[in-house]
Parts: structure tokens; sequence; C-alpha cells
């Protein structure tokens, strides 16, 4: 039963860089865990010391109930994909996926049963007596994986696989590593930093910024119920619209500039609720703003400055008297350049940010 | 229509001979660069009055007197005996320099620590001082410890002399081969099985490199040659039998009064600078 715990596991490395801070994150037996995060939030250096490539400054790591800490790599028996392929440039294809065989003393014929198991599986038959540099980026990461599936190991650790491959082949292979982690049922810890990539191969998603893990849930859970503000920016196609607000004591309204919004009861609850009330952020996300039809008691008055046709809908970036509001439209009602509009703003989708950036409307429960 | 044809002719002669124009300047700069070989092995089938004449003598008889001297009579002496010594001394400090500079230039490429990039410098600067200008410190104490006349002071002295330039090389080798692959070889359990295995043996270009920094070295220690003449038959009076030097670049290093038979003289005047 493979599982896997951090228990506030740090990692500093020597120049006091802190690249991971306090981690608390299981991964449960035969799930697929991505993390994601931008550039530099210590994702590797958390894959890293799940591999024993990297010393734990502090903190437990436990597998299957035992700590290891302080076991070496080698006998973590997990398998690794990195981004860079990685492959023993001196071998052909069939040795490289061989290689972890050889190395646990597997009996010759049984590799070469396996080995071409793999290879059919992941359509590199053809390439097996070629070396990788004779290969394409798509075909050497695949051959990356069958030395990852060619054994049994506890687990699969990739950090960014696709991370070097044009965009049609990320959609074609992570579909590959879905079905292959629904054929095999391997735990996996997937590192990305594309959110797509992640709803696409993962069940869960671990968001991460700065060291620490800032939500675990699926794409949809990020999206609406985004635990602070890192994440309501970082998750979505489009970037959110961010307003400087300030809630109103009495009524438990929301100033957000000249405007008044009135909020649902729930939400003046949870407001009236939190212990600072100035330094608010509101956020709306451009898919829950649409034109307003009538004279609407919470539209909001604006100008078109730019449209950003995307096919069936179209991005309306207006200015209003709170600031710059985008908005997705349907893009056979999109209005003219300069036209005035007026916007309804789905409130009930509204997130509120405290000053430190948490989310004061979402009850989402924050693991980690 | 004569008078058509030939003006049609004379304007294509022009046109050929400006596009002719940069091949001549191609054939210029390469006959440049070839002149020295040709000169080379002319010289090698001259005898030593033509080789030495001036101005040069064009046209000359070839003789292959100076082969078969080389070959078996040089000095009294047969090539075979220096080519042997220059071999064994090569190689055996190919393999010491390339031995020992292979894990110095993996901990430097590999391991972080204080210090690093300032120690592979450091390296490299000591090549930065021309090796003759050690020759006399080395000569005495190739005569203290008593090596004088042995290859041993030989293989000592080319390596120490090359192990800085050996480990800088492989130092960028080493930094060319990704880490992933060797913890892709930790992960794999490939272990002891493997590990020291993979930075050598990488890939082709890699096995190419150790090659190459081989040869490299064989060139180096073949052009340091002089330094044969002053540490092995740099023992002034007699042992000429134990005469220690690479034999086939002595007659270069000897200067044009060389006349067979004296390259034992060249090496005492290279002795007592
Ligand atoms: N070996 C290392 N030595 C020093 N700092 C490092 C090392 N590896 C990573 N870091 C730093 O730790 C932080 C997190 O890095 P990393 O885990 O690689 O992030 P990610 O994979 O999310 O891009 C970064 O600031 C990075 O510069
Ligand atoms: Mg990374």
């Amino acid at each position: 039963m493979p599982r896997v715990e951090f228990h506030n596991v740090s990692k500093s490395y020597p120049g006091g860089i802190r690249a991971v801070i306090d981690l608390g994150l299981t991964v449960e037996d035969g799930e697929l865990l991505c993390v994601l995060g931008p550039s530099g939030c210590g994702k590797s250096s958390t894959l890293r010391m799940l591999a024993g490539l990297e010393s734990i400054t502090s903190g437990d790591l436990v597998l299957d109930g035992a700590r290891i800490n302080d076991l070496p790599a080698q006998a973590r028996d997990m398998a690794m994909v990195f981004e860079n392929y990685a492959l023993y440039p001196h071998l052909r294809v069939f040795d490289n996926i061989a290689m972890p065989l050889v190395a646990r003393r597997v009996q010759r014929g049984e590799i070469q049963k396996r080995v071409h198991e793999v290879a059919e599986t992941l359509h590199i038959t053809d390439h097996l007596m070629k070396r990788p540099r004779h290969l394409s980026g798509g075909e050497r990461q695949r051959v990356a994986l069958g030395r990852a599936i060619v054994r049994t190991p506890k687990m699969f650790l990739m950090d960014e696989p696709l991370g070097h491959l044009e965009a049609y082949l990320r959609v074609e292979l992570r579909a590959e590593i879905r079905r292959l982690h629904e054929r095999l049922g391997a735990t996996t810890f997937y590192i990305t930093h594309d959110q797509e990539e992640a709803a696409a191969v993962s069940d869960r998603i671990a968001v991460m910024h700065q060291g620490r893990i800032q939500q675990i849930g699926s794409l949809l859970d990020l999206l609406d119920r985004p635990a602070n503000r890192f994440v309501a920016e970082f998750i979505g196609s489009l970037p959110i619209n961010l307003l400087a607000a300030t809630a109103n004591e009495g009524d438990g309204s929301l100033q957000v500039g000249p405007m008044m919004l009135p909020l649902s009861p729930a939400q003046a609850t949870r407001l009236r609720a939190a212990r600072s009330h100035t330094g608010l952020t509101f956020g709306i996300r451009p898919e829950d703003v649409a034109l307003a039809d009538q004279e609407h008691a919470a539209a909001l008055p604006g100008r078109v400055a730019v449209l950003e046709p995307q096919g069936d809908n179209t991005v309306v970036i207006a200015d209003t008297p709170v600031g710059r509001v985008s908005a997705v439209i349907p893009s056979r009602s999109v209005p003219a350049q300069g036209e005035r509009i007026r916007l309804h703003l789905a409130l009930d989708h509204a997130h509120i940010f405290a000053a430190d950036g948490s989310n004061l409307l979402s009850g989402v429960d924050r693991k980690g | 229509m004569a008078v058509v044809e030939s003006a049609e002719r004379t304007s294509s002669t022009a046109v050929s001979l400006r596009s002719l124009a940069p091949y001549l300047a191609d054939c210029l700069v390469v006959g440049f660069g070839l002149f020295p070989l040709y000169m080379m092995i002319t010289t090698s089938l001259k005898t030593d009055h033509e080789a030495f004449a001036w101005p040069p003598v064009w046209v000359f008889t070839p003789t292959f007197h100076s082969y078969l001297g080389a070959l078996f009579g040089f000095g009294g002496r047969r090539a075979d005996h220096y080519v042997f010594n220059s071999l064994l001394i090569t190689l055996a400090s190919s393999a010491l320099a390339v031995s020992l500079g292979a894990m110095a230039a993996y901990g430097l490429a590999r391991f972080r620590f204080r210090g690093n990039r300032d120690i592979a410098f450091y390296i490299l600067s000591t090549r930065f001082a021309p090796p003759v200008a050690f020759i006399v410190p080395i000569y005495l104490m190739v005569q203290r410890s008593g090596l004088l006349d042995n290859a041993l002071a030989l293989v000592i002295v080319y390596t120490s002399m090359n192990l800085s330039l050996v480990t800088w090389v492989l130092r960028g080798f080493f930094l060319d081969i990704p880490i992933e692959i060797e913890e892709a070889a930790l992960i794999d359990s490939l272990g002891d099985l493997f590990m020291e295995r993979v930075p050598v043996r990488l890939d082709t270009g890699t096995r190419l490199c150790s090659h190459d920094t081989r040869l490299s070295r064989r060139l180096l220690g073949i052009d340091e040659y002089r330094l044969g003449g002053v540490y092995g038959s740099g023992h002034l009076g007699g042992a000429a039998d134990h005469d220690l030097h690479p034999g086939f670049a002595a007659p270069s290093g000897a200067g044009p009064h060389l006349r067979r038979g004296q390259v034992r003289r060249c090496h005492v005047s290279n002795s007592t600078m």
C-alpha cells in the first residue's frame, strides 16, 4: 500500500534559500497527485526530497508508515521521469528501458518480454534499436516513461515531464499518461506549472507558492473556491478581476470605489466576522461578468476599451469608475469599441480577499 | 552575323574571368596553407646539403637517405628505441594524467563547495607560464632525486605539467553531462553496477572526449621533447647506452647545423640552457 505523507517537511539550501516550508501533504495509494505552481515555488525540491536526491532539512517523510528521511534513493523503489528525459545517451532505446531490470538481475528472457510489452504500450516498438539522439522529443519522453513503467515501483515521480515538448505533443502525451495511470493505478507524484495539464492528468491538484501548499482540490474547486488571492490569480485561463474594496460596517455591503455592492446575507455574515474591514480586495472572474440588459441596480457603467476575440466568446475590457474590468461576452452580442455599456457582476461567484490574501467568503477546507 | 558572335564571345570571357576571381583567391590561400607541408616533404627527400642550401633548391633528385638513417642508423641507434621510449612515456603519463584529472574534474564539476571555481581556475592557471620556465628547477629536482636518465622522471614531469589541462578539459565535459542522467541511474538502482561508468562512458561524444584529451596530451607530451633532452640525456658525461629522448623530435630541435651522429651534442647544449 504505497502511501506517502509529508509531515512538516522543510527544505533549506545553503545560502539560506527556504525552498519548501512546513509542507504537510499526503499522496494516497493509487492516486495521481499533481503539484501545480509557478517556477521556483519549490515543486522540484519537494519531489527530489521524495526521490531521495535531496536531503530533508526538517520534518518527516513517511512511506507506508515508515520514516524514510534517510533511506538512500536506490532503496526507495521509485521510478522517475525527468523534464529533460535523462536517457542514457550511449545505450539503445531497448537497453535504456531494460536498464532498471538489468540492475535488478531480472532474467534475460523476462527482460525481452517486458521491454517489448512496454514498447508496444507506448508505440515505440519501431525505435527499440535506435539511440536516443535519433529520436524526437516526444519519442524520447515515451522512452523515459517506458523506463519508468517497465518495472513495478512503489511510486512514479514525474518532474514536468512534458515541459520540453511542443503544445500538440503535450496534449497527446498527457492523455497517454492519464491512460497509463488508470491502467496501472500506481501512486504518482506529478509536477507541472500548467493548470490544463494538471487538470488533465491528476486526481487532485495541490497548488504551491513560495514553498507552501496553498490549496488542494480539483481544478473546479480551485476555480470556484480559491483559498486565497494567489490561487485566484494563478488558476483560471483569464486573469481574475481584482478591485480594492472596503466593507460597510452597517449594512454589510461592500464598497468598491464609488460603487456599493449588495452582498447576500451569508456573504455579509462572513464579512462581518472578518477582523479587518479595510484593505480588502474584491475579486470576480471575467466569466462571471456579463452585459446587463436593463437598468440593473448593481450594474456597473463603463466604456469598452479593448476587445480580444477568442472565437465563440470575446473578452471585453472596459474602463469603469472602479478601474478596468474584463468580461467574457458571446461574440454575437459584443459591443463596439468605445461604446458605453453596463456590466452585471454575478456577485454570488465573487470573492473577497483580506489584506493577508485569505479568501473571506470561501469556506473550503484548507489542507496543508 | 559573325561580328555579333565575336562580340558576345568577348563579353562572356570577361564575365567568366570575374566569376573565376574568387576561385583564384581561394587557390592562393590554399597554396599558402599547403606550402609548409610541401617544404617539409621535399626537405625530407633532399640531401643534407640541399636541405640547408640558400636560396632553397627547387629542383633536386629525391633521396630516401634521411628515412633510412632515421629508421636504421640514426645517431648510432635505431629509431625504434626512441619511438618505444616515447610511446612508453607518453602512454604512461597520459594514463596517469587522465585518470587523476578525471577524478579531480568530476569533483569540480559535480560538487558544490566553497572556492570551487577558484580552485578550478587555479588549476588552469598553472598552465599560464611556459613549461620551459621550469626546466632548471625541475632539472635540479630530478637530479637530486637521482632520476636522471630514467623514464620515470619524464612520466612524472609530463603528468604534472598536463594534469591541469586535462582536469580543465574534462571538467567541461562533465559539466556538459546533465546531472539528471546520473540521478536517473541512481534511482534506477544502477548504483555500483553503473554509476561510476555513467559519466565516463556516456556517449560517443564523451568517449571521444577522453580520446581527444589523450590525443592532445600526447601531442603536448611530444611537444615538450626538449625536456626529454634535458632530463634524459642531460647526464653530461657518458652513459650513452641509457640515453632517453623522444628520438624523432630531436632533429628539428637540433637546428640546421645538425649532422647525423651529432644528436648527442645537441642534447648537451640543450641541457645547459
Ligand atoms: N541545489 C540548489 N541550491 C540552492 N538553491 C536551490 C537549489 N535547487 C533549487 N534551489 C532554489 O530553491 C527554490 C525552489 O526551487 P525548485 O524546487 O527547483 O522550484 P520549482 O521546481 O518549483 O521551479 C528556488 O528559489 C531555487 O532557486
Ligand atoms: Mg522544477
